[in-house]
């Protein structure tokens, strides 16, 4: 349908309303209903609806992996313009889903916020041309109308790799409408649901993904702030245990989480799901020589994406952060393979 | 107004430096609120860091501005023409204004989230969008200030003019239209803010920027939200704030100085 940059309009007005979060790194007691006796109440925000690109969060939540851990997870869904690393920082969320372009970036800015495991390996974005443009890599991208969010990570990449002739660069919408109507229009999506959306409505999409050009942070991080790991490791611990438990299990069987999720989020229909998560699997399972491997992030991967991201100067000031500062692998256990 | 002695009064002076004293108040306000422990600086930043950074991003800010502020501007003259004339008619015809005006009140609850696509499709990329619906959000005001300004005239005066074997057009001239200015002013003053904020939605929702850089608040407030640069995100709301109130202002003195004979009520002279 659409796709965002993980961005924050009413941040004015979210931080009138929820400011002076608690400064204690306890979870947030913000859920609702009654708690089970022994159970940690934590809170888990989404950066968009819940979509495919989550499915292993609400895994675990429904076959019961958080329980299990003792912790009373809420899965909090996101929208266009959540503000999830300034919630999960301030403690009004316990944990948050985010890439990690967002991150460093944030980090950069001084939100201290920390990634725990990265569910997907190769990031979903892309840009989806139409077959019939005859173009078939990201660098011979030209002579289209290319709709996409031109303050993103991703997208200043791009432009600083390919050259674009021909290229104008508009404002992505948020839907697919102006792609399905107009054959020289290329848009930016998540190569599990707007090409699969695309082709549903009878067009012809491609999806050229932006990893190919080089560009591939971990998608759909697990993230929480950096008091919390210092003050409550146990929790983060049983939150990240049980999350790769539900991620695991989702790429093999996705279908119940499915159905959980076509009820909570109305507007994407069941076949994209079926068919989203059959795309998802590959991402998650990328370069991992182990499936029991899932989440698993190597330091490596982290630097080249800062570098890249100081490239494209959006690291403010250049070298105000280190790449090992923003993730931490210790609660990986048997993932941590690297 | 009588003109004031050259010097001005102690009294005077104090009327003059009191908005000052305030905004230093609100500022103070501001500053020990974003010290308060728990309130991090990326929830609210104080005023300094967000002064550091647009200084920093000057000449983005001030063009950004600007372009808003052109869109905002056409939009706004856009709903004062047309807002005008359909009050004109509504004044005109009874018939039209039963008719319409109660459909003219919808304007004012169409979530542009909604039209942003459609608006996009009809126009076409470009800053016209953010015209467009700097325009469409600040037209309301005007059409109904407008028709209440046309249609109420002081009865007395009306009678007068009867009295006197006045034609039609000598009535709207001189009686009807003189009459509606002071609701006119009063809606473009709403407007005024309206068609600022018409212009920033508009092109958050829509875009509206086909050659790289020229983009104005509404983008440049996406892409610090989107980059977490919050204090730039909170320097380019103080620009959105100043700009509301910079054009709530405009509507001022050019009442002020061409409207000031017909803003008083009724119409009545001004000695001078």
């Amino acid at each position: 349908m659409r796709r965002r940059v993980g961005v924050w309009f009413w941040a004015p007005l979210g931080l009138l309303l929820g400011c002076g979060g608690p400064a204690d790194p306890t979870p947030a007691p913000k859920a609702r209903g009654d708690a089970t006796p022994g159970l940690e109440r934590v809170t888990l925000r989404l950066n968009w609806f819940p979509e495919v690109e989550h499915g292993g969060f609400y895994d675990a939540l429904i076959h019961g992996d958080y329980r299990a851990e003792g912790l009373e997870v809420t899965i909090i869904p996101g929208g266009v313009n959540t503000a999830v690393l300034r919630e999960v920082a301030a403690g009004q969320a316990t944990f948050g889903v985010e890439n990690a372009d967002d991150i460093l970036v944030a980090r950069s800015k001084g939100v201290p916020v920390v990634a725990l495991m990265a569910p997907m390996q190769r990031s979903p974005m892309c840009i989806m041309v139409h077959e019939s443009s005859g173009i078939r890599e990201l660098k011979d991208l030209a002579n289209v109308t290319l709709a996409m969010s031109s303050g993103a990570p991703y997208s200043v990449y791009l432009r600083s790799r390919v050259p674009l002739a021909g290229v104008t660069v508009v404002p992505y919408l948020g839907h697919i409408g102006p792609f399905l109507r107009n054959p020289k229009l290329a848009q930016q999506g998540y190569v599990f649901s707007e090409p699969i959306l695309a082709a549903q409505e009878g067009s012809d999409p491609r999806a050229l993904p932006v990893s190919s050009i080089g560009f591939n942070p971990y998608s759909s991080l697990l993230f929480t702030r950096d008091a919390l790991v210092r003050a409550r490791p146990d929790v983060v611990a049983k939150m990240v245990r049980a999350s790769i438990r539900g991620w695991r299990r989702y790429i093999d069987e996705p279908e119940p989480v499915n159905r959980r999720l076509a009820e909570l989020n109305t507007a994407v229909k069941w076949d994209m799901l079926v068919k989203g998560a059959q795309a998802l699997k590959p991402l998650v399972l990328d370069g991992l020589d182990d499936p029991s491997a899932v989440g698993t992030m190597t330091k490596e991967r982290w630097q080249t994406l800062l570098e890249q991201l100081e490239a494209c100067k959006l690291i403010d000031p250049p070298g105000s952060i280190r790449a090992d500062e923003a993730f931490d692998l210790r609660f990986l256990g048997r993932s941590n393979g690297r | 107004m009588s003109r004031g002695p050259l010097l001005p009064s102690p009294r005077r002076l104090a009327a003059a430096l009191a908005p000052v004293a305030g905004l230093a108040v609100l500022l103070l306000l501001w500053s020990c609120l974003s010290r308060l422990p728990g309130v991090e600086h990326f929830l609210l930043p104080g005023p300094d860091r967000v002064a550091l950074s647009a200084r920093k991003h000057l000449p983005e800010l001030l063009g950004a501005t600007g372009r808003t502020a052109l869109w905002s501007a056409c939009g706004l003259v856009c709903s004062l023409l047309v807002g005008g004339a359909i009050a004109l008619v509504f004044s005109w015809s009874p018939l039209m204004r039963a008719a319409f005006h109660p459909y003219a009140t919808l304007l004012q609850t169409v979530p542009i989230v909604a039209i942003g696509g459609l608006v996009t499709q009809i126009l076409g990329y470009g800053p016209l969008d953010n015209l467009f619906l700097a325009f469409f959000l600040s037209l309301f005001p005007i059409i109904a200030n407008g028709t209440v300004g046309l249609t109420s005239v002081n009865r007395r005066l009306l009678e007068l003019f009867t009295l006197y074997d006045a034609s039609p057009w000598q009535t709207w001239i001189k009686l009807r239209l003189p009459g509606a200015v002071p609701h006119l002013v009063a809606g473009a003053k709403v407007s005024a803010g309206l068609s600022v904020i018409g212009a920033i939605v508009g092109e958050y929702t829509m875009g509206g920027i086909t050659e790289p850089g020229r983009f104005g608040l509404g983008y440049a407030i996406f892409t610090a939200a989107g980059l977490s640069d919050i204090d730039y995100l909170f320097a380019l709301t103080v620009a959105s704030v100043l700009l509301g109130a910079a054009f709530f202002g405009a509507v001022e003195v050019i009442d002020a100085l061409f409207l000031h004979r017909w803003s008083r009520e009724g119409g009545e002279r001004v000695e001078r």
